[in-house]
């Protein structure tokens, strides 16, 4: 059987990015096909020249935030077993950089029974062949069809040090210099208005339409969502008690962790049950903005 | 525009800690209080599912947001043809 063919890719602006993420598991997840292969570029050297069946659903994983392991993002994995290490606000060592990896979605072969097959996959969920890339050039970008512009989640300050940037860049004016150097910014702003798109965090900020407490001057923004947001909408983040809370508003929150839903229980869940997410809402929110809707 | 996930109210912080004049955040349908939303083909989140274990968001946005695009620009694509 012929399978539809979608290539999943990873937008990575960032220079000298170092990579860790759960791209690989949660898309697992996602499409758990029997015939899942999964090519991890640390086995892979990065390349890719493997004999896949035509019928395998293939994810190529080439964004991986940097994970650094010591003592402390041990401990903090026994004590929060759902998190991955090293995403703790506590130890922000964790320059994973915000690097924008974002997951491009192309069909790359549409020609053939393309349409029937895609039809029969919706029925079927999910028989497609995924990859997964990073897009650091509007060439890589001009071969996908869908997007996520991920956000960063910790403050910048708490990054690695990078040599050209000011520690004083949030994620999204980051996001938006390094998009404008690579000559990705209009290019961005065309897929916007096309193709499907995830914006998370920074990544929404950039895609909205107007942003207040921006930075002096203003910053570029790929618009799409026809919201106004509030960059640090509850307070900076570093340092301050509020900040702290909001922070760990989906994380290590006690309170949040004692709750019965914790994040075990959501497996399984249907993505048509949207009304779950407001029960259920779990995930990290680094860098909490409040939204203004303009309509 | 599909507004898919509001910060719950039992987690928000004590009102002492918020800003001042953010007291209507516990107004559940403040506008402010969302986090989550769909607007087209386009997804929004302003926190960090990917660095959970909960791959609602991935799915969902692989589901109900890209592959329904391509469904309908090669249905019309077929149309033209």
């Amino acid at each position: 059987m012929a399978t539809a063919r979608y290539s999943v890719h990873t937008l990575e602006i960032f220079p000298r990015s170092l990579f860790i993420t759960r791209t690989t598991q949660i898309l697992a997840q996602c499409f758990p096909q029997k015939n899942l292969v999964f090519f991890s570029p640390l086995q892979m050297g990065g390349s890719y020249a493997v004999a896949v069946p035509a019928c395998a659903t293939v994810i190529r994983v080439r964004s991986f935030f940097h994970f650094v392991p010591d003592k402390t993002n041990r401990a903090d994995e026994r004590t929060h077993p759902g998190w991955i290490q090293g995403h703790s606000h506590r130890y922000p060592w964790c320059g994973f950089i915000h690097l924008l990896p974002s997951y491009l979605i192309s069909p790359k072969a549409l020609q053939g029974a393309f349409i029937e097959h895609h039809s029969m996959l919706q029925k079927l969920s999910l028989q497609v062949e995924i990859s997964v890339n990073l897009v650091r050039s509007v060439q890589d970008l001009l071969t996908c069809d869908a997007l996520i512009i991920p956000g960063g989640g910790m403050p910048f300050t708490s990054c690695r040090p990078l040599p050209i940037f000011s520690s004083r860049l949030s994620e999204s004016t980051t996001i938006a210099l390094l998009a404008k150097l690579s000559g990705l910014l209009d290019p961005l702003r065309e897929f916007l208005r096309t193709k499907p798109v995830w914006g998370s965090c920074a990544g929404a900020v950039l895609m909205s339409r107007n942003v207040t407490n921006a930075k002096k001057g203003g910053q570029d923004l790929l618009g799409g969502f026809s919201v106004t947001t509030a960059r640090n909408g509850w307070g900076s983040q570093v340092g301050d008690r509020f900040g702290f809370t909001a922070l760990s508003l989906f994380t290590i929150n006690r309170s949040f962790r004692s709750n019965p839903l914790r994040p075990r229980s959501l497996y399984g869940f249907s993505p048509n049950r949207t009304d779950r997410f407001k029960e259920c809402l779990f995930a990290l929110q680094y860098r909490p903005h409040l939204f203004y809707l303009d309509t | 525009m599909q507004v898919i996930a509001r910060v719950p109210v039992e987690v928000l912080p004590d009102a002492q800690h918020l800003a001042p004049g953010s007291q209507d955040l516990f107004d559940p349908l403040n506008p402010r209080t969302i986090v989550a939303f769909r607007q087209g083909n386009h997804l929004f989140t302003s926190f960090h599912p990917e660095l959970t274990r909960d791959d609602r968001f991935h799915a969902y946005f692989v589901q109900e947001c890209v592959l329904p695009s391509f469904a309908t620009s090669l249905s019309s694509t077929s149309v033209t043809h």
